[in-house]
């Protein structure tokens, strides 16, 4: 975590480096090739855009995803760094691609660079083909138990004890000197299978979920806790969340009600045929909230202010929080409340609503004892 | 063909003071004019992607030769980390593959294969990482004794490739079928020229050019004695055992016969055999000695210095001039 209270309530924003736009379509994967009309390209002049309104938002930190085609997440965050002064980055890194101990040297540079701003966010996979498409043939359950190995020996380059380790997917070589001058990145971690959960519980500092409704996330937590516990350990937990927040919860409903109209039907089709080849059970935990239910916009709130719409046509985080910006922060707060202290959110297009969030929403959620600046001290009105 | 000009990035004693110099540094070197930053990989060093990321960050001419082991990375990983530091840079990007045959850091990092495993997976390595730098590249497989592929390169973009960088060491056919540019020790002098010739024979066997470059650490004073005295101290610090005086010589050359016996050429100095290579000289002796390295067929230096800014811009003031004097230096790069 990047916070020394674990408890106090961390918010994230999101770096669209695959593009951004106003549309469901318009940033993350799969591409559906629609609405290139007023789409961004993820150039650095719009990137180091959104970094600016991310800090001056006083988002804690940004997420800096990965996947084919996107920029690369190490170069885009040592670049943006030098661009704000505070925000935190949360780079997203994929083992199997690279050898660990160089990865525990990338990280190392780049705290130097940042002085300490990097967190690390684990991914372990992504669908087969683009695995595969990079020289990464390993199976579902091997690729955790990869992940494991790889964040055991990226902890050890860290105390110079690397070249002790003999595993099954690496081994150390020469003495690595510790490292003394700047922090190991705390470690967020992904994936929701029962694999996942094993090496998430006995090697992550946070333990990230894609929004499910409140009662699916308690019950998470509650899991995940055990088994963190069984093996002496303590998890923290995150959330990444869309948000389209309004003045009124009718404004919200109706942008989200046009975002749904503009879909065509075979872009839903198209996407859904894609995600479907992502052995995800995450993914698929997405999916199902939206198992028995049409496509009208209230139709798919699957709880109260949680909408399942994003999910039609993106891969991966496919829920949002709709309504007013009370009912978002509420509904934060009743996340907070259920054990979960980090939330990574999106909205579109990331440079207008980090602006926007900044100044109506995250407000209602930080609070002075935050140590952080409300929007009544900064212009009482 | 003018000579070009590289500064090496001096390897890290690390401290958060360390950032601020290598920007200080790439600052120097686009304001003197001179074009490129070489950034070296290993144990030692800090990670050349980030650092280059990060000075494409503070300059907008500054060339970036960026070094890595091919055994940290899988070959499509590589690619698309490169095609994302030639758009970020603006194509300022050059590639130097290293041989970690040859460095320790390649076992920090993992690898255990023979020295002819280690060849022959470098070659599919080279294979693999050009054919997706390729800007027109169709999707392919692969399956090869080290990697394997399916649907490679779907995601690649149409930027040019960096031009590549290999060492000497790796031989004249990976030379001549990859690399643009070849990393060689200038000195000794018949059999550089020597190898020069069959290295390029290689390239243009396979219909391609190859030019030459080497690195060259630089002890520049006012007067020769002041350079040779710089000389001598660095031999002290060091820890190389002074060579014993040669029999016979004049008192008044004695002072510095022994560690000038050291030489390989003129004012190019090697104190330890196999080891860097040194010029020491005044600014006009050093501009003397680059142009005959530019003569010999090096169409590029890399070099290296104790004193960063100091040295970077008194050898854009003293040097760059003398050298476009000779025609080797366009007198518009001049900044300073």
């Amino acid at each position: 975590m990047f916070d020394s209270n674990e408890h106090s309530l961390e918010l994230n924003w999101f770096l669209p480096t695959n593009g951004d736009g106003r549309h469901l379509t318009s940033s993350g994967l799969p591409k559906a090739g629609l609405f290139q009309e007023g789409e961004r390209a993820p150039t650095l002049d719009y990137l180091r855009q959104v970094v600016h309104a991310a800090e001056q938002a006083r988002f804690d930190a940004i997420m800096v995803p990965t996947a084919s085609g996107f920029e690369d997440p190490w170069l885009v965050t040592a670049v943006l760094a030098q661009e704000v002064r505070r925000l935190k980055f949360l780079l997203t890194v994929r083992p199997g691609l690279e050898l660990p101990t160089y990865t525990a040297r990338r990280a190392a540079t780049l705290q130097l660079l940042s002085d300490n701003r990097l967190g690390l966010h684990v991914v372990s996979g992504s669908s087969r083909f683009e695995q595969r498409s990079l020289g990464d043939f390993l199976e579902h359950d091997d690729r955790y138990a990869r992940s494991a190995e790889f964040l055991d020996v990226l902890r050890a380059a860290w105390r110079g004890e690397s070249h002790l380790h003999h595993g099954r997917f690496y081994r150390g070589g020469q003495h690595v000197e510790p490292q003394r001058d700047v922090r190991l990145p705390p470690l967020y971690f992904g994936g929701a299978s029962t694999a996942a959960e094993q090496v998430a519980a006995s090697h992550a500092e946070t333990y990230l979920m894609w929004g499910e409704p409140p009662d699916m996330v308690a019950q998470r937590i509650s899991h995940m806790k055990n088994l963190a516990a069984s093996r002496g350990r303590i998890l923290r937990f995150g959330l990444r969340l869309h948000v389209f927040a309004r003045s009124t919860s009718q404004a919200a409903w109706s942008h989200v009600e046009e975002l749904l109209k503009e879909l065509p039907r075979d872009a839903i089709d198209r996407a859904q045929e894609q995600l479907a080849s992502y052995e995800s059970v995450g993914q698929s935990r997405q999916s199902e909230l939206r198992t028995g239910r049409g496509v009208g916009v209230r139709e798919l709130e699957v709880s109260p202010n949680l909408w399942a719409g994003v999910g039609l046509v993106r891969g991966g985080a496919g829920t949002a929080l709709v309504g007013s910006y009370q009912e978002v922060a509420e509904r934060i707060e009743e996340y907070h409340a259920l054990g979960v202290d980090s939330f990574i959110l999106s909205g579109y297009p990331h440079l207008e609503e980090a602006i926007h969030l900044g100044t109506e929403l995250l407000p209602l959620l930080r609070r002075p004892s935050d140590g952080v600046t409300t929007r009544t001290q900064l212009s009482p009105h | 063909m003018a000579l070009e000009i590289s500064w090496r990035l001096p390897a890290s004693s690390v401290g958060s003071t360390q950032a601020g110099a290598w920007i200080q540094l790439a600052l120097a070197l686009e304001y003197a004019g001179i074009e490129g930053l070489w950034i070296d990989h290993g144990i030692d060093h800090p990670e050349s992607f980030a650092v280059a990321a990060t000075l494409c960050a503070h300059t907008k001419k500054l060339k970036m030769t960026v070094s890595i082991a091919p055994e940290v990375m899988l070959p499509a990983a590589l690619a698309a980390t490169v095609q994302s530091l030639q758009s970020i840079s603006h194509l300022r990007t050059r590639l130097h593959l290293s041989d970690s045959g040859r460095n320790s850091a390649y076992r920090a990092f993992g690898e255990f294969l023979n020295r002819d495993q280690h060849s022959e997976r470098i070659s599919e390595y080279l294979d693999l990482l050009t054919r997706l730098l390729a800007p027109y590249t169709e999707p392919f497989s692969h399956c090869g004794r080290y990697f394997q592929l399916e649907n490679a390169g779907f995601a690649s973009r149409k930027l040019s490739p960096p031009p590549l960088v290999l060492d000497q060491s790796q031989g004249s056919i990976l030379c001549g079928r990859h690399a643009d540019l070849c990393l060689m020790s200038p000195g000794p002098l018949p059999l550089l020229q020597t190898d020069m010739q069959s290295l390029r024979g290689s390239a243009h066997a396979q219909g391609r050019d190859l030019t030459f470059c080497c690195h060259l650490n630089l002890i520049m004073a006012d007067t020769e004695t002041q350079a040779w005295q710089l000389a001598e101290e660095h031999l002290q610090e060091t820890g190389i055992r002074h060579p014993e005086p040669p029999v016979g010589v004049a008192a008044i050359d004695k002072a510095f016969a022994a560690i000038k016996r050291l030489q390989i050429q003129p004012q190019l100095w090697q104190p330890v055999t196999g080891g860097p290579v040194f010029v020491v000289g005044t600014p006009s002796q050093v501009a003397e000695r680059l142009a005959s390295l530019h003569e010999l067929g090096f169409s590029h230096v890399i070099l290296a210095s104790d004193h960063g800014v100091a040295d970077v811009l008194r050898f854009a003031e003293q040097v760059l001039p003398a050298l476009a004097a000779k025609g080797l230096r366009s007198t518009e790069t001049q900044h300073v």
